[in-house]
């Protein structure tokens, strides 16, 4: 729409309105009269020095009668304050249309405000639901776990051979429990983002390492090979805890999945526009493909292995998603049943002025 | 040997008195810190296990209350919290050692011995 059909539409908007030509409304209008009045005035002194007659009732009817165009300038103080008042009325509306979206910004802050501090409110309270939920539920365990070692250790009186069999599973059974309410606690903290993240710098395989003496009696137990192919030297940045995490799952999966004299692969691509490509991959049974889909939800479980006892508590990968999300990373999963899993996900590496700085300190 | 347990926790009262009393060691309970101001004014202990409740005034003052009342005896602080934070914070106000509920049997043992130790050195 054209700047001049905007001015037109406006302004006949103004004339329409009801509003336009009240005087106690609308200064514009007096404002308009006023500034029109000079012009009859001025028309009337110049007939008057041009025809040289004083300045007279009687003149001024002459001058009507001789030049009807001063009727015409006698109407320019209506003109000028039909014109003014229109304008005012314009600016009128304008400003009433602003200081109604003002209001209405207003409003609307006013409500975000209130919602973030509701959210802010809930978060606490949130955390504080965690806390308890976390809290009310190991403090029954406590007494479980206590009496059935008591039991199991011969503390309570003699015990026969399936009394400490039978408390041995349910020391198993509440250490389970134990890990699944902490995976479930890590698991909801890591999601709201409660945990700071910290930034080191430390060489892939060490977190490896850290996770491999854990496995190692279970790994040796089911005589899988355990290959940590990763290149010498190479470094990550990112929380190292969080990152043993990562493999801890992986690896602990890849157990599971592994049969008798099964292989784990650990391999990594040198960094590559700052970050580093982790696989994690074993020749085990593989996940199928309707299993696959939802693999990194929260409770996801597919009954894989079909060990009892070797179940977790689904919340291993959504785990370690949320962590490799937490490092601006993305983890996927290729697998072919029978013939094993191919977990990739990628790391933050090192800034290469820092390596490069110890690699020159160890010199 | 005497250690008094404050924990609200009935059960796991009971359990921590029957594992302490199992391996000799002379035990009593309490429900609370307030509760059991009677019985530290008018006996010494050398452990007093104390069980952390949720983060906030009230078990940074239990901490408190069991130091200015028994002063020569040897905090623990037990909790069910996964967070350090309380822990260092407990650390801090006088306690001796921390165990995470739940724990293990010699775990509880070995820190209760080790804190008699170090009372004792």
């Amino acid at each position: 729409m054209s700047p001049t059909h905007t001015i037109v539409r406006e302004f006949l908007k103004a004339v329409k309105d009801p509003n336009t030509y009240l005087p106690w409304k609308n200064l514009h209008l007096i404002f308009g009269f006023l500034w029109g009045l000079p012009i009859p005035i001025f028309a009337l002194a110049i007939h008057c020095a041009v025809e040289k007659t004083p300045p007279s009732a009687a003149t001024v009817i002459r001058c009507f009668q001789d030049l009807p165009l001063h009727y015409f300038f006698l109407a320019h103080p209506f003109l000028f304050a039909f014109l003014f008042g229109a304008m005012g009325t314009v600016r009128h509306s304008k400003d009433r249309e602003i200081r109604e979206l003002l209001q209405e910004r207003e409003e609307k802050v006013r409500q975000l405000a209130a919602a973030n501090q509701l959210l802010r409110e809930m978060d606490g309270v949130r955390n504080d639901f965690l806390a308890n939920v976390s809290h009310d539920l190991k403090t029954p365990l406590v007494s479980i776990s206590g009496y059935a070692e008591m039991i199991q250790t011969g503390r309570l009186g003699v015990i026969t051979l399936k009394q400490r069999d039978a408390s041995t599973v349910i020391l198993r059974n509440v250490e389970a429990l134990l890990g699944m309410i902490n995976d479930l606690l890590d698991l909801a903290r890591l999601r709201c983002r409660k945990v700071p993240m910290k930034k080191e710098t430390f060489l892939l395989e060490s977190a490896v390492e850290d996770c491999r003496a854990e496995f190692e009696p279970r790994i040796r137990e089911k005589g899988i090979a355990f290959l940590s192919l990763l290149p010498p030297g190479l470094e990550v940045r990112g929380d190292r805890r969080k990152i043993v995490r990562i493999f801890d799952n992986l690896i602990s999966n890849a157990t599971k999945f592994c049969g008798e004299g099964g292989m784990i692969r650990i391999t990594a691509d040198p960094p590559r526009d700052g970050r580093i490509r982790v696989r994690v991959s074993d020749n085990g049974c593989g996940i199928p493909e309707h299993l696959r889909h939802g693999l990194f939800e929260r409770f996801w479980r597919g009954d894989i292995s079909g060990n009892q006892r070797e179940k977790g508590t689904g919340l291993g990968l959504s785990i370690a998603r949320e962590i490799v999300e937490m490092h601006e990373g993305t983890i996927e999963v290729e697998s072919r049943v029978g013939e094993g899993s191919d977990f990739r996900f990628d790391l933050p590496a090192a800034e290469p002025a820092a390596v490069e700085q110890r690699k020159g300190m160890a010199v | 040997m005497k250690v008094l347990v404050i924990d609200d926790d009935t059960d796991a009262r009971t359990m921590v008195r029957h594992l302490l009393e199992s391996e000799g060691v002379e035990t009593e309970e309490a429900e609370s810190a307030t509760l059991a101001a009677p019985l530290l004014k008018e006996k010494t202990y050398d452990v007093v296990l104390l069980d952390l409740q949720m983060p906030g005034v009230s078990w940074m003052d239990a901490v408190r209350t069991v130091r200015s009342l028994a002063p020569d005896s040897a905090v623990v602080v037990l909790s069910a919290h996964a967070d350090w934070d309380v822990f260092f914070d407990a650390v801090k106000e006088g306690a001796r050692d921390v165990v995470m509920k739940p724990f293990r049997a010699a775990e509880l043992l070995r820190v209760i011995r080790h804190a008699t130790e170090t009372a004792a050195g």
